[in-house]
């Protein structure tokens, strides 16, 4: 029997290990969610043990712990692909003291995403888009060779992705995707070099069992997620409160500017630049993550456009929720929570979005 | 790997004009640089220091391309050229970056141009465009306003705008000061004392965002179309490709979709107080 796209497989959890070996003889890096000590991180793993697969994160406003718990049920980190492909930092040039321009080299080994989440998936067709013509990401983005995906049978503390329509399944942009329901995984393939892949570990088709458990895991789950009002509803309340100013003095009352929220958002892609020199006369100029709710998004030299708190945190969520699907046709949140997570002051923006819907202005 | 765009050429100073207190024009010759628009702008670079974006105030093409941008010293990078670049000193540059002024698009009408301080800068190559090609455009009408006289820029080349067929040019001052024979009030107040038909007006615009705002409020009132009234807007821009992300206005990029703007297309955005 010819396998086919489109077509659900099943195996125990080891074959993921199988799936990791036979990515790694091509030649290939995989990177995944990992510990480096005890700080979850997302970097290169090399078998099915370096993943957090017997780690669960629990995850609410303003706090994230793992614990270790076996089949524990892990979602996602402060990190996220954007950390992998437009990375927090980048030397854009050196220049010698006659002007000689050295140009930065980075080198990018063929690589893999593996086992991101649907909302890391989202994000990066996000990023794609919007960072169309940054030579960097997209020469990075082109040396991702195949893009795993595991979709989420529970999600977490803060997540909100059923809500957007961002998980908890994927439908396109992936090329094998899996779902761990106990000791087994279902597996669902999305390309035809998936296809190959699957071919070669060894994967068999998917029991009609298997299936049932899978629908009802992922319809469960995306009831779960589904926090907020449908996203058109909180779009069409932010158009309306966009202008009420007391709307957004309120929700952003307690919130200190950190940036936090900006740096773990995997669709946030804002840059600042940097120059440096050294007393040898060698100066060079630097690329890192910039915040909309760091004081100085909207400063000018001689006057500010966002003087005020509340217009950065405004600009957070109207570019999340609005101008994305202005700018590139697609939401830019991805329900991921990460932002609730790491927020200092656990503001919620589940919160903030619902209140909008119904709120009467002053 | 490194983001090309954003890798400047190097350009030579050849000549510094004084304008106005703490406003300068340089001209820099840039071989190779692309032939800019009118209204386009560029990222000047001091080694060591920073970028800046500066609109271009004047260009000519060639294989030793000149073009020219008007600084006023009011933060880190343009302090240090006010201070310190000369002829001879070397600066990056890149660009022309950015949608300039539609002028293509509005041949055969009559053109209002209102400038505003240093904003007369980027309406300077516009203004130039429409003299020499004065037979595709209607009736001109420049007015330009500055807190002093001494504000003004470009004064050595006013007799030659006054010698622009078909047109009017009015000056205003803020602060009254002897020997000015003009007005003294907002630039904005002048759009009162012209004679245009709004049917066949497209305006261009650029000074104080304030200023910009009344003047496109002022214009519609009397019945120029909204999307005939251009404004040049400024905001926080870094890479002026539309990557940084920096120079939001709503879901623009001010660097890529503008900087110039129609003011149908920004209204919803410019009238929000910190939007």
């Amino acid at each position: 029997m010819s396998r086919m796209l489109g077509e659900y497989f099943e195996g125990s959890v080891l074959l993921l290990e199988n799936l990791i070996l036979a990515l790694k003889e091509q030649g290939l890096r995989v990177l995944s969610y990992k510990l480096e000590g005890d700080l979850p991180v997302i970097g290169e793993v090399s078998r099915l043990s370096d993943l957090l697969i017997d780690y669960t994160d629990i995850q609410s406003p303003g706090s994230y712990r793992l614990a270790k718990e076996v089949k524990g049920v892990f979602r996602h980190t402060q990190y996220s692909p954007k950390h992998l492909l437009h990375y927090p930092t980048q030397v854009i040039y050196e220049i010698s003291d006659d002007f000689e321009i050295i140009r930065t080299k980075d080198d990018f080994p063929p690589s893999v995403l593996f086992g991101i989440k649907p909302c890391d998936l989202a994000a990066i067709e996000v990023l794609d888009k919007v960072l169309e013509r940054d030579d960097v990401y997209q020469a990075r983005r082109a040396r991702i060779e195949y893009i795993v995906v595991e979709e989420c049978v529970e999600p977490g503390g803060t997540c909100f992705c059923g809500s957007i329509g961002t998980g908890p399944a994927v439908a396109k942009g992936y090329d094998i995707a899996y779902a761990r329901l106990g000791d087994q995984v279902l597996f669902k393939v999305g390309s035809e070099k998936g296809l190959k892949l699957v071919e070669k570990v060894g994967l068999t088709p998917a029991s009609d069992e298997t299936l049932r458990r899978y629908n009802e895991a992922l319809n469960e789950a995306r009831r779960k997620a589904s926090r907020i009002p449908p996203f058109n509803v909180v779009v069409r309340a932010l158009e309306d409160v966009a202008v009420a100013e007391g709307f957004w003095r309120e929700a952003s009352a307690r919130c200190v500017g950190c940036t936090n929220c900006n740096m773990v958002c995997p669709t946030c892609f804002c840059t600042e630049f940097s120059d440096y020199a050294d007393l040898s006369g060698k100066a060079w100029r630097e690329r890192h993550w910039f915040g909309c709710l760091s004081f100085t998004y909207g400063q000018v030299a001689g006057q500010h456009f966002r003087p005020e708190l509340f217009m950065r945190y405004r600009h957070f969520v109207l570019h999340k929720f609005l101008f994305y699907q202005r700018q590139v046709g697609l939401p830019g949140c991805v329900g991921c929570g990460r932002c609730i997570t790491w927020c200092p002051m656990g503001i919620d923006l589940r919160e903030v979005v619902s209140r909008a819907v119904g709120y009467v202005g002053r | 790997m490194s983001v090309d765009k954003l890798i400047p050429m190097k350009g030579r100073v050849t000549k510094v004009v004084d304008e106005a207190p703490l406003v300068r024009t340089y001209h820099i010759v840039v071989n190779g640089f692309p032939t800019p628009l009118p209204g386009q702008f560029d990222v000047l670079y001091v080694k060591g220091m920073g970028e800046v974006v500066i609109s271009i105030s004047n260009y000519a093409a060639g294989d030793r391309s000149l073009v020219e941008h008007t600084v006023r010293a009011v933060g880190a990078v343009t302090n240090y050229i006010y201070t310190n670049v000369g002829v001879g000193s070397y600066l990056g540059i890149r660009g022309p970056y950015g949608r300039g002024w539609p002028i293509r698009e509005f041949e055969g009408h009559d053109v209002l141009v209102i400038g505003g301080g240093i904003g007369l800068a980027p309406l300077r190559a516009l203004i130039k465009h429409i003299a020499e090609n004065r037979s595709l455009y209607g009736h001109f009408i420049l007015l330009y306003g500055a807190r002093r006289p001494v504000d003004m820029l470009f004064k050595y080349e006013y007799e030659e705008y006054s010698k622009i067929p078909n047109s009017t040019i009015l000056f205003s001052i803020d602060i009254p000061h002897t020997g000015w024979k003009g007005y003294v009030g907002f630039v904005t107040d002048l759009i009162d004392r012209v004679k245009f038909n709004p049917q066949n007006t497209v305006a261009f615009v650029c000074g104080p965002e304030v200023m910009m705002k009344v003047a496109a409020d002022k214009l519609v009132k009397k019945g120029v179309k909204e999307d005939r009234v251009f404004l040049s807007l400024e905001r926080r821009c870094r890479c002026g490709i539309g990557i940084c992300g920096t120079c939001q206005l709503g879901h623009y990029f001010i660097c890529k979709d503008g900087p110039v703007f129609s003011y149908q297309d920004v209204k919803q955005y410019v009238t929000v107080r910190g939007l």
